[in-house]
């Protein structure tokens, strides 16, 4: 299939899946990304870091980063086309919304409490929590056992990598710090210490 | 008067939700106060409640939260043509920042610096995402339901390897056959309240001058 039409089609399908948030989003990017060699693991820890301090949603940043990347690697020769890439990527994740919105907008605001609709995010709600637990834990695990689920028992993990993830879960699940603090400040260690 | 926005060129809305994405970092909370002062205070597009029922509606519609918001809003002010202005608008500024990052992102591949910076931020990412997932699963245990559904999408993807896009099909799946079951059960009296939200509630009929 063309380049583009994938890429369209892959982000589409991102889009038209996300349901309460970005956050239930990153194992379904993550998987379609991965799976298809487009980014591996490593590339879209960086680009999730990215996205949070850029401005903008996070799949938005991430289709317009990868429809780059994507592009850019089919055709080296050309950032211009590279940038035609990163423009579908983005308009891609945004189609599912227009679409919505456009044709079922007043029959989803009529509807918003029917029991139907309030019966499906009664069950997706905590189904998004599980997804979220999923993709921490496997990012975790990236980052600590290099992605390899049975190296959990057999060694250690990478300990500086251990002390900066336990240090921006406690920032995050029991302080009010910005996420983009928590980010910029791992970015700063990670330097710092790199100088040493 | 108030269901009547005030009037709004394509180009008064795409500047402002090009205000709005430019600052809009982490993610479609953090979107709430942007839009209050810009679209409320500023333009006085819509009530703040107004505002508030776009977004709680955002969050049930297929898509991303933020592009949701802004599209709802684009289409009270100027249907169609609205939706367009507002989402070209919030993803303006995003689109060159990460443009900016992917170009310089080749350039730099090898540069020692950014490798010792991203080292440390990839981390710093796992820990955040860990943190966030804490925070959502306190929320979610506190019903037997949101405990059970959690722990069984995590352990279907993790353990078993299902793909996320089918776990969510499957959810909605089982929401629509949950919605079934109980109205088969008991027709007459769940229907009513529960269409009944769009109306006002009776005392205030009564207030009527």
């Amino acid at each position: 299939m063309n380049i583009f039409l994938k890429l369209a089609y892959v982000f589409f399908k991102i889009g038209i899946l996300t349901v309460g948030g970005g956050l239930a989003m990153i194992p379904i990017i993550q998987y379609e990304m991965v799976s298809r060699g487009w980014l591996d693991t490593q590339q879209f820890l960086d680009i999730l870091g990215i996205a949070q301090m850029t401005p903008g949603p996070m799949s938005v940043n991430t289709a317009t980063f990868v429809g780059y990347r994507v592009v850019g690697s089919a055709y080296p020769h050309s950032v211009w086309i590279a940038v035609a890439g990163a423009v579908v990527g983005t308009l891609a994740v945004c189609a599912p919304s227009l679409l919505c919105i456009n044709l079922f907008g007043a029959f989803w605001r009529r509807n918003r409490n029917h029991l139907c609709m309030v019966r499906v995010f009664d069950i997706l709600r905590p189904l998004v929590t599980g997804l979220v637990i999923t993709a921490a834990a496997l990012l975790v695990l990236e980052c600590l056992w290099g992605g390899e689920s049975k190296a959990v028992l057999q060694r250690l993990p990478d300990l500086p990598a251990a002390a900066l993830v336990a240090g921006a879960f406690f920032l995050t699940a029991f302080t009010k710090v910005s996420p983009v603090y928590v980010l910029l400040g791992g970015a700063g260690v990670g330097a710092l210490f790199g100088l040493l | 008067m108030p269901d009547k926005p005030q009037a709004a060129t394509l180009r008064q809305i795409f500047v402002s939700f090009t205000k709005v994405g430019a600052v809009l970092f982490g993610g479609g909370y953090a979107m709430l106060p942007l839009l209050e002062r810009e679209v409320v205070n500023k333009r006085g597009w819509c009530r703040l409640e107004e505002m508030t029922d776009y977004y709680a509606m955002s969050q049930l519609v297929p898509g991303v939260v933020a592009i949701n918001t802004a599209m709802l809003i684009g289409h009270h002010l100027r249907g169609f043509l609205g939706t367009v202005a507002a989402t070209l608008g919030v993803v303006f500024a995003p689109f060159f920042a990460i443009l900016a990052y992917a170009v310089a992102f080749d350039q730099m591949a090898g540069s020692k610096l950014l490798n010792d910076a991203m080292s440390g931020l990839r981390p710093a990412v796992a820990g955040l995402m860990l943190g966030v997932a804490y925070t959502l699963f306190c929320r979610s245990r506190k019903t037997r339901l949101g405990l059970v559904v959690s722990v069984l999408a995590a352990a279907l993807v993790l353990g078993f390897g299902v793909s996320a896009v089918r776990v969510i099909l499957a959810g909605v799946a089982a929401g629509v056959l949950w919605y079934a079951a109980t109205t088969l059960r008991k027709k007459p009296d769940l229907r009513a309240p529960a269409r009944g939200d769009a109306r006002p509630p009776a005392p205030d009929l009564n207030r009527e001058p």
